[in-house]
Formats: C-alpha cells, structure tokens, sequence
C-alpha cells in the first residue's frame, strides 16, 4: 500500500522507551521518541542505586540516553503526547501535542541562570514535594535535555503580569514568551507503548508526617536530590529508626506489585549506610524475591541487622508526635513499634492517563487498568502494530522491562510489511489466565 | 615422606653426579650447572654424554645465571623432543614455574631438579679469589657456617622443598661424611626415580627436622633483614637513598629470570626518548633532574611489574656493579605484596597468577586505605606522601 | 609534526568571565606548540561550527583542540564538524572549561590554572594523535539458535525472515519441558513448516569459532555428517533443569512411595484411572535452600496440582505447604485466593519432613511461632525449582561466557544488556540464563530477536569500534597476561607465531590489555603510552 511506512512512535522515553527507540534506531529505523515530561528517563532516574549490583542509576543509564540523544534515527520530543491516532498497522497517522516549553533547546546552553530570578516558587514533583523549584525549572540536576522549562501555570505572565526575569538573566537569547503548543502529524507503521507507572495511593494512610513512600525515599537518598542523599526526618533529624512497610495497597489493588521486596532490601542498605547505629524493622507478610540474584540481595540486607517482623496483615500506621506509630498482629498477638520514620512500598499502577490512551490506540486492558499483551506474546498489545513494553502491562523490575522492550522492538522489526516476509506460523492466541504454561 | 638415603661418597657434588648419572640413563639430557674450563665459573650445560656429567657441578658456589633464564633461552615449543632433568637450585625451579606461567619456558618433558641450597657466595667475591672460596663451599656442604654467603641467601627461607614444585628433591645431609636424600615430588618424579633405580622407602624424618630448625634460623634471619629494610625504605627520601648509587645500567632487569620482555619497557622509546623539550621543563620545575632520567621510575615499575612472581634469588644484587641492594629491597616488597594475594611464586604451576584473575572478595584490607603491613607483621607502614612542591628537588 | 589548532569557546559568559582567557592565550603562545589561537563566542553555534570548519581548511590544520564544555555535550558535534573540514575525527581533542574549571570554583585564578593545565594536557596529547580508520565488515545475516525448547523456538520463530536464515540446533527433538504439550506440538509444526529455518536434530555441537558477524559452527548430526554453518550471530538457549530432590534429606523422594515431583504426580494422575487420593499434600520450596534463589514459578505450580486435583475430586483433602508465597504477575493473587476457596489449606511452615505412617505418609511441621503439626497424606507432592543444566559449563567454554555462581550464564549486564553477553554477537535465553517460566523465556527470546534483527541487517557492513588496542609483534613475547586481562575474547595468542592478537571486531576499547601489558606491547590506540606520558606531564607541571 502506498502510504505504508516503517518509521516508529515509541511513547514514553523511561528505561522501556529509550531501549526500544536505540533497538529500533540502530535497526535503521525512523524512532518518533515522544515524552510528556520536560525531561526524560522515566522513573528509574529518582533511584540514587538500583539492583542487582547497586550501581548508580543515573551512572547506569545515561550512555543510553546520550545515545537517545545523539542518534540520527531517534527525533526525542519532550514536553509531547499523543493526541490521536487514526489509521492501521503500517500506516498509522498520528497527531503529537507538543507543549511549550518556552526555552529554546537550540540555543539554550544549561547554564541556569534563569532560576535565580524567579520570584516564583512552586513544589517540585519530580522531588515528591520535598522541595521547591522556581516555575522556570529542571527537574533534578543532570536532567536531559539539559534545558529548563516553564511551568506556564504557575508563572507571572499567565496572571497577567510583564515578568521577563528570566528573560533578562539569558545570554543566549533562549527564552520565547511567544512559545506555543503545537499539533504535529506523524505517520508510522508501528507504535510502541511504554508509559510506565506511578505508585498507587491505595491502600495508604492519609499524609502524615514521617512516612514516605517509595519515591519519596528514593529522593532523600539521591544525591541530587533535596537533601544531597542524608536520609532525614521532616524536622531535619536523623532517624534513629526506621520502619520499612510490605505491601502497602496489595489487597485493595488485588495482585503482588513484584518488585517492593527487593527494593525494600535496598532501602534497608540505605538505612545502615547513611545512618550510624539505625534499626531498621521490616513489616512483611510474604517475601517474594524470584530470580537467580534476589535471594542473595535480600540475604545481604538482613545480615546488616534488619528486625523482620512477619504480620498477618499491613500494620495500621499512624502518627505519634513526629514520630509513627505501627500497630500490627503477629504470632496471634496485636504488637505495636514506635519509629522515628516509616517507609511504605505502595502497589504499582499504571501513569496517569493510561485508560485514555487506551482508548486512543484502541488496545484493551485488563481488570487493573494494565494494558493487556496479546497472549503468548509478551510485547505485543491486542491491536496489530501496537506493541507495548515496561510496568504498564504490569509490575516488573528493570531487567524485564529492558528485556521486554527489545522484545516490542524485535515485533516492530518482523511486522508484515512490503519488504519483509515473515514465515506461517505467527499465533497470537489468548490464553487464559493462571492456566497454561510451566 | 619417605626417600632413598644415599652416603655421601667423596665430595656432596661428586655423590650428585652419581646420582645423576644414573637418573640419565632414565630420561634423554640433563641440564646442569657445570665448571667452564678456566675453573673460574659456572654455565650451565645441556648434556646427553654420560661422560660430561664429570665436569657437572650440581650444586655450585656461585649462581652467575639464574637456572630459570637458561631455561628460557632453550626456546619453546618443545613438543616431541627428548626429555630433560633440570637441575636447579629451589629460587631457579621457582622462578621457571613463574616463567612457564608466562608462556616463556616449555615444562613439556622437562623434570625439574631441586637440591638443598646451602646458599651461593657473590660472583665477583669468588671471581677475587675461585680456590679459597672453592674450598669454603665444601666445608658449608659439611655443615659449617659461612658469613661471606650473600646476603639475600642468608635470609632465603626457600631453601629446601618448600614451596616449589619441583619434581624430584635431593636433601642434604650435611655433616662427616654426610648424606643426600633423594625424594620425589610428582608422579612423574616417581617415575624417573623408579626407572632409573634411585627410589627408596627410607625414614628421612632427620632430614625433615634438620630443615625445619634451618628453616626457623633462615625465617629471623629474614625477618630482621625485612625490619632494616622497612626502615631504611621508609617514604620516598628512603627509598631514593637506597637506590642513590644506581646508574641506570639495567643489569638487575636483564639477569632477572621474571624479567621476561623482548624489550624492556624501560628501555623503550616511549620511556627513555622524551623530547628535550619534556626534559626541560621538568628540569625547570623541579631545579634540576639527573641523568640518566627516570631511574625511581624504573626500579618503582620493574618492582610493579615483577614483584609478584619475585623468587628472592638474588640474581639482580648479584649483578648490580654499584653495590644497590637491589635484591634485598625486591625481596621485601616482593614478600609483602605476594601475602596480600595469598600468592606465593612456583609454588603451583596451575596457581593463576593474581594479576590474571579477579575475586570479587580479596583485597579487603585496603578498602579503609589505611596503608600497606610489613610482610609477616601487622603493623602498617604509614605512606608519606611527596610533597606537593617540588622547587629544587633532584629527581 | 602535525600543525595544531586551539580553539577557545567563551561560552557566552559562563567561560568568559570565569577565566582569563587572554592570559592563556599569552602562555600557550609562549609554549610555541600551537599554529594558532582561535577565540569563539559560541563555538556550538551554527556560526561558530561553521567557524571551525572553514578556519580548520584555511589554516591547514592538522590537529585540532577545543577547549569548551563537557565533552557529553559536544564532543559529538565536534567531531562532525572537524570531519566536515576534511579531517579524521580522532585527530581532535575536547578540553572541558566549563563544567570542569569555570563551573567548579568561583575563584577566576584557580580556575585558569586548572584550564590552562588541561588545555596544555590536550596539546601534548593531540601531537600524538593519528587518524583511526573506521573498518567495516561484511558480515552474515543467519542466526544459529542452540536449543529446541521454548526460548529457542520463539527466538527461531521471530528472527527468521526475508534476507535471514536461522540454524536450529538441537540435541534431542525440538518441543523443551514446557508444561502445555499442545501448544509446544503448534509452535513446533511452526518451527518445522517455515522455509527459512533449518532444524538439526539429534546432532552434537563440536566446536564453535569465529566471532561477531562470522561464526562458524561445527556439528556432527545424527547420520554421522560432519557439517559447517556459517552465521552472525549465536542465540544460546539449552534450558535448566528440574531440580531433583533425590537425596535431599527429610522428604523421603525415592526413599517413601507416595513421594513425587509435580510432573511425575500429574503424569500418573492423568494415566491412572482408579480413583483418587483422600489426601493431597503439597509443599513448596523444595531444594531452595541448596539452590540459594527463588525460581519463581514453582508456588504457582504447587498451587495449580492442587487446582487440578480439586477439579477432579472435591472431597480430597489438599494442603499447601509453603514458607512464603511467591506470586509475580497481576492473575496470581486472585488464582492463590480462587485456590484456597476451592478448600485447600494453606500452612506456613519453617522446618517439615515426609514419613511414612501406616500405608500411607505424614508430613511432621514446625511453625515459625514454635508451633508443630501433623497431616496425613496418600500422596505427597514436592514442588522444587530449576536448576542450571549440565550443558553450560561446555557452552561457556566454547564461547567464552562466565557462568554465575548457580552455574547459568552471565549476562553481559543485568539492566544495559540482559540478553546479550560478554562475547558479542553472543546471546542467551530461557532456562539457560536463569530461572524463567514460559513467558519470561519467550520475552527474552524476542529480546535476543530483537537485538539480532537491529545489529545484522542484510546488505550492510558491521562498522567496528574504532578506538580499540593492538598489539606489536615486535614487542610482544606471547606471554598471554592481556589474554587474560581481556573479559572480552577478543585478545587471543597466536600459537604459530607465540604472539597476542586483537581481534578488531570483539575488541570494545576498554584498554585492559594494554594497563596488563608489561613491555608496551599492547597499546590502546587512543591512549598510548606517549599520549598519556604528555598529558599527565603537561597536567602536573
């Protein structure tokens, strides 16, 4: 057909976007990597040290991202999403949203000198909150692309006011008031989803004072993060405590999030680490910790000193002064902890919007809200030449994700298409769940 | 163990030459060190002729070329030629192991030798004067002490079979009239022990207390002689003080049996040839440079390069025309890195050299920096570091 | 000696005022090694790489050094614009002002002393520089996928297409140990029936040589021929293995009857036709503490004996022995709760053991409360996990992959490169790897299809690392320490001449071989012994 194409749209540039685009782009392909954030990385970015080998995560992943960014195949639009999607495999047209972003990539250096100017302040939600950013901003610093953006919402101008601040402090002529959203149409032949997830607020206390949830740990650790990596309590006190809570929101969400035992491990490491003389009590109903290096991570954790405490159920945690109280059952009695600091692994859910692009690319998903594989076929979504990869079909730890984006790349890559020929044999046939294979 | 007891018959070297002469009827050569015709030193010889063993002197007074390097020199790839029993001292078994590791010496067919070292006089005092220390030799051979033996021998704690895997052993007894025991240490040792006639069933455990109470001597001998070095070595004025009086010849590399390069990285252009430029403004920064240029960097990077495998034989001292004890502070440092790996060089021919392996769990004593311990001790040797200007400092 | 070129970028203001600029031009001026100073607003600009470009040709440069920002900025770009004026890409330095010196401190005179260390350094260096060529390779499309189960089938299956042949090898029958025999026979006729994939059956694998983009395998078949396949790339997919509980002491396999694995329950029960057992039990974890990992599939199979035993008997008692749950995926927690609806107990145990009591079995426990138990059973069932197959330690030999400490093959890395290996063109998938249920290996065999499919594409060249090590002949003594150095395979000793080799296509730059090398044999090609002599110099003068 004449408007077939073998170019690609891969939503979402976290770790399954960006190892999908460089797969497909080093195939020789035309890769549209849309991202929906100013910047890019997905989630693994917020993780000072990931599993198995605690490396650095940032360290880890940006060569991939350097890639991302200097490969011809691979056109990265940030501040984009999706907006509509018409046509079929092979030729999909697809029109892009591209929000302002107010600062021009071109000519921006990095240099930020914009930010001091800003008389505006505002939370910051790559932070989780725990700190504040100007509304001319980077999420964290060493973000890519290495260019702020504005957050028109919050700036003086959308008030009505002449604030040119920011303006006035660039050398480089990088910001333009004038900045609008832009439609774009794009033609591809296949479409790779890779949106991610977001940690679910079922299950979970309301706010309070020194519980974190997972992310928001993760930012205390980070060294770019608000409080260069020390680990402390909302009053700036090093925690003499802590409690690391399973299973926040399993049985309200109904499925084991997976990977919350391992990266509560790491947590614990965190702990000993930062904190001289710390205890560290771990709340647990199961421990899930499946493949050939888990075991042994866990292993590594408990022998620093960790206290597990087995209960029958998610402790109910409350506050207690600054501190957090945990009320739990265990061996047939109700128990209760004080600690200075609580740290809940809550369930993984799909990123926001997931349900209404869904519906836009005409796949389906399951009862959770995750988008449904076709099948036996671990990459491909339920609609031909739509393919998906990372936590939105589900929770899984970084390795699957990787593994799963290659395999949404390699189904890109033997698509039915003018110049391929793919042999019989291509079953795509649904299998019912919890049946079928060992 | 058990061994053949064999009286010594006339002089220990003439008892060694009969046993060796039976041992060839068993394998094809032997490689021995043999009295050169003007009878003031030593080479060794390949030789298949029985009747050239009388000019062998198995164990010689001096060791003017490490076994290991004639080894060497006979090429590799050896595959399908005749067998050979190499005769060598423990220090030059150990130093061939550590060269077969290195691809340089072919084992293949080859039994390696070891006889009890008395210990060997320096070359150029022997050369002064061949009869008289001729004749001191044979009276260490029956039992007495020498202090003119070089100072690196004093301290071997090697001296026996510890340590080195030979194939067959050749204690000695020392005394009027004395006797050698020999041993084998492999099965190929048995086997050319069986073949030609020398196995035995004998008690040799007065042998084996004899060399543990030499070993004990040997080891405060070699512990106080790594004290003085410590102090002597201690920080980087220290240990250009030690090296003050070298020229630069490159004799140690070249007589050392590890020192295995076709050349000498130390003698190579990207080391010795720097622009004139590169040396004047060295010489301009630090007021003065000497030369020849780059000696602590060849004694620092030779030691880098070989310590590991260092066998203490003394070879490098021996040969060093202005006296540097070169051997002493390479053994000591040789000692001390080899125990922070658990490595000790021609122990086993399959032992990995550290340098080729990776342990995810080794080395932990350096992850709190807290400096490096004297070999055998516990005790840390805090590291001063060079001062950051160095205006007018000679190199 | 090449003519040298240095570029200074302002950077606006950010390097401009942070550094005295004038007074490194005066002193690099002084050192006389440059043919010219260049001074640049803003070299990154469209103007100021044009600047580069037109003054490199003008001025007949040779060699080039910019001093600017971060080289993860604009290295790249700078290395297109040097090619544009004619010259190699690696006759040109990056020297990082700004994040490095400017950025750093803000005290100006420390700043210009530490930039006019570096840029001194780059100087030194870049005398020393030489064009690398860029070499390209031809290489070979075809895949030889090792194994006929699962992962190698769907690898067989999603690699093989137009301009591509996969070579599966197998040592038995293609169809693996997956559970779902009717499936297996489909992907199997799949497998069988597509024209561009050859299958071996029953045949030994000899040897394997070569490297990326052309290996070439020696097997013997099942006739007894000798035959040589030639192909890019190697998808390694032997499986694992059931662990077998024989000897494991306190559950009575092989010693008690009534005793089983899974599979052995399920096969008996679907062929035994008279009746069924008044009790079930089945116990989870078997063999984990000897295997030291989790295998992650093996609670969901103990959960499913019994699903299926209450299916074909309501009244049997079934109970689940477990010591923590193990249910990756979003369907298991609701089939865990569905399965205990059904009236199976569920009990955690810390310490059991299997006995036989009267004609039947016990099975004796102790709870993590200190607590203990007894259920009788007629049949006791063990629910183990997977262990590495015999196969890899051979494999990893011939193709030079580690092996973890389970004895499953090394991944190159476990996030940045899951599927492939150590040796390139290399990859391994399913059981093999690690334990993986049937849908972890069919991912990963899209994985390695993935990378296979991107890395040989049929008509074009493989282009090779350009920054990689050599070694001189004349230098070398064949001593075989950078052999060892290498985690590659790509430093190999030529036997004939007793000297090392790198082989230009494995080789990934890393420079071990030449750190290990004692003479100077080995050399990195862009980290010579001369290069870093001159910038460690120019650095600590």
């Amino acid at each position: 057909m004449a408007d077939q194409t073998t170019d690609v749209l891969v939503i979402g540039a976290g770790l399954a976007g960006v190892e999908a685009s460089l797969v497909l782009a080093n195939a020789g392909r035309k890769v549209y990597l849309v991202e929906r954030q100013a910047y890019f990385g997905g989630n693994v970015i917020k993780s000072e040290e990931v599993f198995p080998n605690l490396e650095c995560a940032t360290c880890m992943i940006a060569p991939k991202q350097s890639d991302v960014i200097e490969n011809q195949n691979v056109e990265l639009l940030t501040l984009t999403e999706v907006k509509d999607v018409r046509g079929e495999a092979g030729a999909f047209g697809v029109t892009l949203l591209r929000r302002a972003r107010y600062v021009s990539l071109e000519n921006c250096i990095g240099c930020a000198a914009c930010f001091e100017p800003c008389p505006v302040t505002a939370a910051n939600e790559f932070e989780e909150g725990l700190s504040q950013r100007k509304a001319i901003y980077v999420a964290c610093a060493g973000a890519l692309p290495n260019a702020p953006a504005i957050a028109m919402g919050e700036c003086l101008r959308s008030k009505g006011e002449e604030c040119t601040a920011c303006r006035d402090a660039c050398m480089f002529d990088a910001i333009n008031y004038e900045d609008k959203d832009e439609e774009r149409e794009v033609k591809v032949g296949a479409i790779v989803v890779a949106t991610g997830y977001r940690l679910s607020g079922a299950g979970l206390p309301d706010r309070l004072e020194n519980v974190y949830n997972a992310f928001e740990f993760e930012r205390l650790r980070a060294s770019n993060g608000p409080t260069e990596g020390e680990i402390r309590t909302r009053d700036g006190k090093k925690p003499k405590s802590v409690a690391l809570i399973h299973c926040a929101g399993r049985r309200e969400k109904g499925y084991c999030s997976q990977v919350c035992c391992r990266y509560l491990a790491k947590f614990a490491r965190y702990a000993f680490d930062k904190l001289e003389g710390v205890e560290v009590h771990e709340f647990i109903q199961e421990v899930s910790v499946p493949g050939k290096d888990s075991q042994r991570f866990l292993e590594t954790a408990l022998e620093k000193g960790v206290k597990l405490v087995r209960t029958k159920a998610v402790p109910g945690i409350s506050a207690n002064g600054s501190g957090v109280r945990i009320e739990f059952q265990a061996n047939g009695k109700s128990e209760s902890d004080e600690v200075d600091m609580a740290v809940l692994a809550p369930a993984i859910e799909p990123g926001s919007g997931a349900a209404a692009l869904a519906e836009l690319l005409g796949i389906e998903t399951d009862g959770f809200g995750f988008f449904r594989t076709a099948g036996s076929e671990p990459a491909t979504a339920t609609r031909p030449g739509v393919f998906i990869a990372g936590c939105n079909s589900g929770p899984k730890d970084m390795q699957t994700v990787v593994i799963q984006a290659e395999a949404a790349a390699a189904g890109v890559l033997k698509m039915n298409h003018k110049d391929t020929e793919t042999g019989p044999g291509e079953e795509t046939q649904e299998r019912p769940a919890g049946s079928g294979d060992g | 163990m058990k061994g053949k007891r064999i009286p010594v018959d006339g002089s220990v070297n003439d008892t060694l030459r009969s046993v060796l002469a039976l041992l060839l009827k068993a394998t094809d050569a032997v490689m021995v060190p043999s009295r050169i015709p003007s009878k003031e030193s030593f080479a060794y010889l390949l030789i298949r002729d029985p009747k050239l063993l009388e000019a062998a002197t198995p164990l010689a007074p001096v060791m003017p070329v490490q076994g290991a390097r004639a080894l060497q020199s006979m090429g590799r790839g050896r595959g399908g030629l005749p067998g050979i029993l190499c005769v060598l001292r423990p220090c030059e078994a150990r130093a061939a192991i550590e060269l077969f590791k290195r691809n340089q010496v072919d084992l293949e067919d080859v039994l390696l030798l070891t006889i009890d070292c008395p210990g060997a006089f320096p070359t150029r005092d022997y050369l002064g004067n061949p009869e008289e220390f001729d004749r001191r030799f044979e009276e260490i051979l029956q039992g007495k002490q020498d202090d003119g033996l070089r100072p690196d021998c004093k301290s071997c704690v090697g001296f026996s079979l510890q340590e080195v895997a030979s194939d067959v052993h050749i204690g000695l007894l020392r005394g009027k009239p004395g006797e050698v025991a020999v041993v084998h240490r492999s099965d190929r040792g048995e086997r050319l022990l069986a073949d030609a006639g020398v196995a035995g069933d004998d008690g040799i455990s007065d042998w084996e207390a004899g060399v543990e109470k030499e070993a004990r001597v040997r080891t405060g001998a070699r512990d106080s002689a790594f004290q003085e070095m410590k102090g002597r070595a201690a920080g980087v004025d220290g240990f250009e003080k030690l090296f003050a009086d070298c020229v630069n010849c490159h004799n140690c590399m070249r007589v050392c049996p590890i020192c295995y390069c076709r050349q000498c990285f130390f003698d190579s252009g990207d080391s010795v040839r720097l622009r004139a430029e590169d040396y004047f403004a060295r010489a301009q920064h630090r007021g003065g440079i000497r030369f020849p240029g780059d000696m602590m960097q060849f004694h620092v990077g030779r030691m880098y390069h070989m310590a590991l495998s260092c066998v203490a034989c003394g070879a490098c001292e021996d040969a060093c025309p202005m006296d540097v004890p070169v051997s002493r502070v390479f053994a000591f440092v040789g000692a001390g890195v080899q125990e922070q790996f658990g490595y000790a060089p021609g122990r086993s021919r399959e032992e990995a050299m550290p340098m080729t392996t990776f342990k995810e769990d080794e080395l932990h004593a350096f992850e709190d920096a807290g400096g490096i311990s004297a070999p055998g001790t516990t005790e840390t040797q805090s590291g001063k570091s060079k001062d950051q200007d160095s205006e007018g400092k000679v190199e | 000696m090449g003519k040298i070129g240095l570029y200074l970028c302002e950077c606006g203001p950010n390097i401009a005022e942070a550094i005295d600029l004038d007074r490194i031009t005066a002193e690099i001026k002084k050192d006389a090694k440059v043919a010219g100073i260049e001074r640049f607003k803003l070299l990154c600009s469209e103007d100021g790489k044009r600047f580069v470009t037109e003054s490199i040709k003008e001025r007949g440069y040779e060699r080039v050094v910019i001093a600017a920002c971060s080289p993860k900025q604009h290295q790249a770009t700078f290395e297109q614009v040097v090619a544009n004026a004619g010259l190699n890409a690696h006759v040109f330095q990056m020297v990082n002002i700004r994040e490095q010196c400017a950025w750093a401190t803000p005290d100006k005179e420390q700043a210009t002393s530490k930039a006019l260390r570096f840029i001194r350094a780059a100087i030194g260096r870049v005398r020393y520089h030489w064009p690398l060529e860029q070499k390209e390779i031809e290489c070979s499309p075809d895949t030889i996928v090792i194994g006929g189960g699962t992962a190698g089938i769907e690898a067989a299956l999603r690699i093989a297409q137009k301009g591509r042949k996969v070579f599966l090898l197998e040592k038995d029958e293609p169809g693996g140990t997956r559970r779902d025999r009717e499936w297996m026979a489909a992907r199997v006729d799949a497998l069988r029936n597509n024209p561009l994939i050859e299958v071996y059956e029953h045949c030994k694998i000899r040897e394997l040589l070569g490297f990326f983009g052309s290996f070439v395998a020696h097997l013997e078949t099942r006739e007894g021929n000798e035959v040589q396949l030639k192909a890019g790339s190697v998808v390694l997919a032997t499986g694992a293995v059931a662990f077998d509980p024989t000897g494991l002491a306190g559950y009575g396999y092989r010693e008690l009857e009534g005793v089983s694995t899974v599979r052995e329950f399920e096969k008996a029960a679907s062929d035994a036709s008279d009746g069924h057992p008044k009790s079930v039990a089945v116990i989870h974890c078997v063999g984990r503490e000897k295997l030291g990992y989790c295998s992650g599939t093996c609670c969901v199979e103990a959960m499913r004996v019994a699903r299926r035993v209450k299916e074909a008997s309501a009244e049997t008692e079934v109970t689940e022995f477990y010591r923590d749950l193990c249910l990756p995926g979003t369907e298991h927690d609701r089939f865990y709760h569905e399965t205990a609806k059904t009236g199976v107990r569920f009990v955690r145990f810390r310490d059991i053991d299997v006995a036989r009591e009267g004609p039947g079995l016990v099975v004796r426990y102790r709870q993590e409360d200190g607590s203990s138990g007894s259920v009788v059973a007629d049949a006791v069932v063990l629910s183990a996990g997977v262990a590495a197959g015999p196969a890899n330690a051979e494999f990893a030999r011939m193709f030079n992959i580690p092996l973890d400490e389970h004895g499953f093959f090394q991944s190159e890395h476990p996030v940045l490169n899951p599927v492939g290996t150590v040796t390139e063109g290399v990859f391994v998938v399913g059981g093999c790897r690690g334990p993986a249920g049937a849908l972890d290996a069919t991912a990963q065999a899209g994985a390695a299809a993935g990378k296979v499919l991107s890395a040989l594409v049929p008509g074009r060249r493989l282009r090779l690392e350009t920054r990689t090590s050599e070694v001189a002949e004349a230098l070398c003594v064949g001593c075989g320490i950078c052999v060892a150095a290498c985690a590659y395979g790509a430093a190999t000793l030529n036997e004939d001449r007793h000297i090392a080799v790198v082989n230009e296509v494995l080789c990934r730059g890393c420079g071990n071989c030449a750190a290990a090398c004692p003479s100077g044999a080995a050399q990195h090609r862009q980290f010579t012994t001369r290069q870093m002599d001159q910038e460690v110099t120019q650095i600590l003068r």
